[in-house]
């Protein structure tokens, strides 16, 4: 009888010591809590740039294009172009266009348009906000943990521009054309004189 | 003679049972759901606005609504939430007082089947609030130090007062001034200390500030309640001429300040658009719907005394 109960003591323990030691998670949710333990805002920048920039810039709208739907009809062009995060009136967009380097020590590049409403000059010196995370609408708010998380996607796509596509015009002369795909902003309410593009690729036309 | 007395007696057992039915069913009918409004400090007119616009909205949409002041202080939270979820609340309007501290809170509630909805301060966690609607604070402070820049046409040397270090607000606001800022070498910080959100610490830290400081030409304020105690004290050293201030909400006194000239700018944030949009996730979460983004950002505008007559407190002039 003592032997029985020794016995189901033993069980007893060696159950419970394993009950505590192991645990079972789906793998997903595991790889998920990993990501997001290890969340690495540079790895994540350089991987979109690497491999998926290219394919979201394809959808840029030529700037001439832009320009003449702001200035006649700018519902429809916030509708079939626009992006927003969020409660805002604040709309971002994927352009394209063409424009003359400037001198070496130039903060921006204006960027003419034939007939153009709007002033547009592309920035080659300052890049700040989140024009180029929110063009490329690649990166999701609810995907992050935090918006500090969110926002650091922002800071580290505005340091690749500055490092992979602006380092460009250093071998571009003065007078030359450029090829630009860029981001920009405009708030719904009313129509901007000048409006700021952030480089997203920079080619020299030659 | 038994049988007719048992009929009556059975007749009157049922009416009084089938009238304490209808009593107690119409009873549950008519009883308004609760929802609780859980400020982290009603210390700060901002968060009043805040609360009462939650309230506010909650009320109209027909709910019984208690606002909740955790006076900054987590345990208190714990508190409150513990409460509530012991007395029958339908959801919750949180404002939470730390990023981290406060998930557990949230959890809790989640375990017992109440929805929780974030206003204006996040917490760390994106699978336990139902949802969080929150200030777009970079975005706000990449225009103020767009702004700050242009004032100080590039040059010279500022301080920073900071919120709370737990509140990720205080740090997208300073990220966010700081992404443009720090790419002009001849703007110098000469010191960066927190003010805790409050107008009495702000002007306390000012006054040290400005003792160790001599030649300070602006300070940017992590709020405007900090801004109001940084110009006090910028005052009373008789440096209001000479230091240029900036805050961040588009507070009532701070709106004033501009419109004077006293404040050369803040960031407009839309508290009531906030608590607004709270209060009906949580109707129609209770309804039964259950399709809601878990981060929304609101977008934050920049007022300066070029632009003050478009605006007024916590929000757009009509």
């Amino acid at each position: 009888m003592n032997k029985y109960i020794k016995i189901t003591i033993l069980s007893l323990i060696v159950i419970v010591a394993l009950f505590n030691t192991f645990y079972f998670e789906k793998l997903d949710a595991k790889k998920e809590r990993e990501s997001i333990k290890d969340f690495n805002p540079k790895e994540k920048a350089e991987y979109f740039w690497d491999n998926k920039r290219d394919d979201i810039l394809k959808s840029a709208i030529d700037l001439k294009l832009f320009d003449s739907q702001l200035a006649d009809n700018p519902e429809a062009l916030i509708r079939q172009y626009g992006k927003a995060v969020g409660i805002t009136s604040k709309y971002s967009f994927l352009v394209k266009g063409v424009a003359m380097q400037a001198a070496p020590d130039a903060d921006e590049i204006p960027v003419t348009i034939t007939d153009g409403h709007a002033m547009y000059n592309l920035q080659i010196k300052y890049i700040f906000g989140n024009a180029a995370r929110d063009a490329v609408d690649y990166f999701k708010i609810d995907e992050f943990e935090n918006s500090m998380d969110f926002n650091a996607m922002s800071t580290e796509l505005n340091r690749l521009i500055i490092q992979r596509e602006i380092v460009k015009l250093d071998s571009i002369q003065p007078g030359e054309m450029i090829h630009f795909i860029g981001a920009l902003e405009i708030y719904s309410e009313n129509k901007p004189s000048q409006i700021a593009i952030v480089p997203l690729k920079i080619e020299a036309a030659r | 003679m038994k049988l007719k007395h048992f009929v009556v007696q059975f007749t009157c057992t049922l009416l009084i049972g089938m009238s304490l039915f209808s009593c107690s069913s119409n009873k549950s009918d008519k009883t308004v759901k609760k929802i609780a409004v859980v400020i982290s400090t009603l210390n700060n007119p901002w968060f009043v606005v805040l609360g009462e616009t939650a309230k506010q909205r909650a009320e109209e949409l027909g709910y019984e609504a208690v606002i909740f002041d955790s006076q900054n202080n987590p345990s208190k939270e714990t508190e409150h939430f513990d409460n509530i979820i012991a007395s029958g609340f339908k959801a919750i309007l949180f404002n939470p007082t730390d990023a981290k501290g406060s998930v557990a809170n949230v959890k809790a509630a989640k375990q017992a089947g109440i929805p929780v909805f974030c206003m204006d301060r996040e917490i760390d966690a994106n699978d336990v609030a139902v949802s969080q609607i929150l200030s777009d604070n970079y975005s706000g402070c990449v225009l103020l130090g767009q702004y700050f820049v242009k004032k100080l046409k590039g040059k010279g040397s500022y301080v920073e007062l900071l919120g709370l270090v737990g509140d990720n607000n205080t740090w997208n606001r300073s990220k966010g001034f700081h992404s443009v800022v720090d790419n002009y070498p001849d703007l110098k910080m000469a010191a960066q200390q927190t003010g805790e959100f409050d107008r009495n610490k702000a002007m306390e830290v000012m006054e040290s500030m400005l003792q160790a400081h001599r030649n300070i030409d602006a300070v940017f304020c992590g709020n405007d309640a900090m801004a109001m105690g940084a110009y006090q004290a910028v005052n009373a050293a008789g440096k209001a001429d000479k230091i240029m201030i900036f805050g961040f909400d588009g507070a009532a006194d701070v709106v004033d300040a501009i419109r004077d000239g006293k404040i050369e700018a803040t960031g407009m944030q839309f508290p009531k658009t906030m608590a607004k949009t709270a209060a009906e996730f949580a109707d129609k979460y209770i309804k039964g719907d259950r399709d809601f983004s878990q981060k929304i950002p609101v977008a934050v505008e920049l007022v300066t005394q070029e632009n003050v007559g478009n605006y007024a407190a916590y929000g757009k002039a009509n």
